[in-house]
């Protein structure tokens, strides 16, 4: 097989991360709720996966929200720091993840949402349309790091520079960055982001985290109420993060396999040049539609393409019959592919990880 | 004699028990009446008493809210 669909999932995980995971099931009770060793483990391990994070993505421990995945990690920081009766801002390359939370919100009349638009040719353009469509009055804007579906890296640094208000509030999805460039939640500037344990950094799937900014004042509403170990006699939940957001019991198994993966990491530099050759070969081909700006900007290592007169759905199974995994069709983010312009069509999405080798593109061009 | 300090969640409690084994306070993470009684359930840190005053001064100075103090019987 050749998994060239990382950024659904990193494949393959590595044999540590197993081994972890392995050792948390039989030596982990439940966190949180004894004084007895093996309760004492399992929160040893959800402690040293926030540290973890915390040290990765520069902020404290205690900040660092465990989650399921970063569509929860989304729907916890959108549904509990919006502003009520407020305006919201979001880019028109969003994944469902960030625009389903929202539209509820909309429809429920809790706030007004508007649009930007991101120039895949120019960042200075994506900075004034942020800012423009900021103006005076929206109070939160919740924005994808980098596209999933064209790996364009938006300038978020930037944007956030570009509305001075301090009460500007801005959560940041990273489902596709994380793992893949470096972030750090107080250099950017932004209040939240949330991420995927599964995907750049290779941990299992079912986890994932919110990374709050350390020092800023954030109030949250809470989605899920129950059991947090502490404050029992009181029929609300704890005003302290992480605590506050994180009720019931946790992924244990998961959280290990994370935290596993973290202390392995480091930064990809092959999947990058896997994406430039690919690039590079697809660029050359008249029977393939390139999507994207490829010029000048940042991009992850994804890439969306079109065969000349073959169906994207077409295409991936075609690939899968000989063991090439691709991912084809809207990619849960239909906007995205509208403002690309392949919303009617769809693509084939191609998404290298760490491993891939020059062979497998090779390999992929040769029977495409 | 020990003293407890209560803290608000297991994830304060491993901080501080970092925070004070970084400034050479042995401290061990403990839950009790003590806490409970203060707390509803809840964590602490049991230190000497005589590292008291520093381990109250460094869990500060880490951010961390002390919920309560409750000494220990000898």
């Amino acid at each position: 097989m050749i998994y060239l669909d990382n950024a659904a999932t990193g494949f393959p995980k590595s044999p540590y991360v197993q081994d972890a995971m392995r050792q948390a099931f039989f030596a982990c009770g439940n966190p949180s709720r004894g004084s007895h060793a093996l309760s004492g483990r399992a929160d040893e391990v959800l402690y040293r996966c926030r540290v973890l994070l915390a040290q990765r993505f520069g902020t404290v421990p205690e900040r660092v929200i465990l989650t399921k995945n970063a569509t929860e990690a989304l729907n916890l920081a959108i549904k509990g720091l919006y502003p009520v009766h407020g305006e919201v801002l979001t880019s028109d390359l969003e994944h469902n993840a960030v625009l389903r939370p929202l539209h509820a919100l909309r429809t429920a009349g809790e706030i007004t949402l508007k649009q930007f638009r991101v120039s895949l040719s120019d960042d200075h353009v994506t900075v004034e349309n942020f800012r423009t469509a900021a103006g005076k009055t929206v109070s939160m804007a919740v924005v994808t790091q980098g596209s999933n579906v064209c790996g364009r890296v938006l300038p978020v640094k930037e944007m956030r520079e570009s509305v001075g208000r301090r009460d500007f509030l801005m959560i940041l999805d990273c489902s596709q960055t994380a793992g893949h460039i470096p972030i750090d939640i107080t250099e950017l500037g932004v209040d939240a982001i949330c991420i995927p344990g599964h995907k750049g950094l290779y941990g299992p799937m079912g986890t994932g985290a919110l990374i709050c900014h350390p020092t800023r004042p954030l109030v949250f509403r809470t989605l899920i109420e129950g059991g947090s170990g502490v404050l029992s006699r009181s029929v609300f939940m704890p005003e302290e993060l992480p605590e506050r957001l994180e009720a019931g019991t946790p992924n244990v198994y998961g959280i290990a396999g994370l935290g596993a993966a973290l202390e392995e990491f480091s930064y990809p530099t092959k999947e990058n040049a896997l994406f430039q050759m690919l690039v590079k070969a697809l660029k050359g081909r008249k029977d393939i539609n390139l999507h994207g700006y490829h010029k000048n900007g940042r991009y992850l290592p994804v890439l969306l393409f079109n065969k000349e007169g073959e169906d994207c759905e077409d295409v991936a199974r075609r690939l899968a019959e000989r063991e090439i995994a691709v991912r084809a069709g809207l990619h849960c983010a239909p906007a995205a592919h509208r403002a690309i312009g392949t919303g009617d069509v769809g693509g084939v999405r191609v998404s290298p990880g760490r491993g891939n080798c020059e062979r497998d593109i090779e390999t992929l061009l040769a029977v495409l | 004699m020990d003293v407890i300090f209560v803290l608000s969640s297991v994830t304060y409690a491993m901080k501080g028990r970092d925070v004070l084994k970084d400034g050479g306070i042995p401290a061990v993470l403990t839950r009790s009446a003590a806490i409970r009684r203060v707390r509803g359930c809840g964590y602490g840190l049991q230190v000497k008493d005589a590292h008291r005053q520093r381990a109250e001064s460094l869990l500060k100075q880490a951010g961390i809210t002390i919920l309560g103090v409750v000494s220990l019987p000898r």
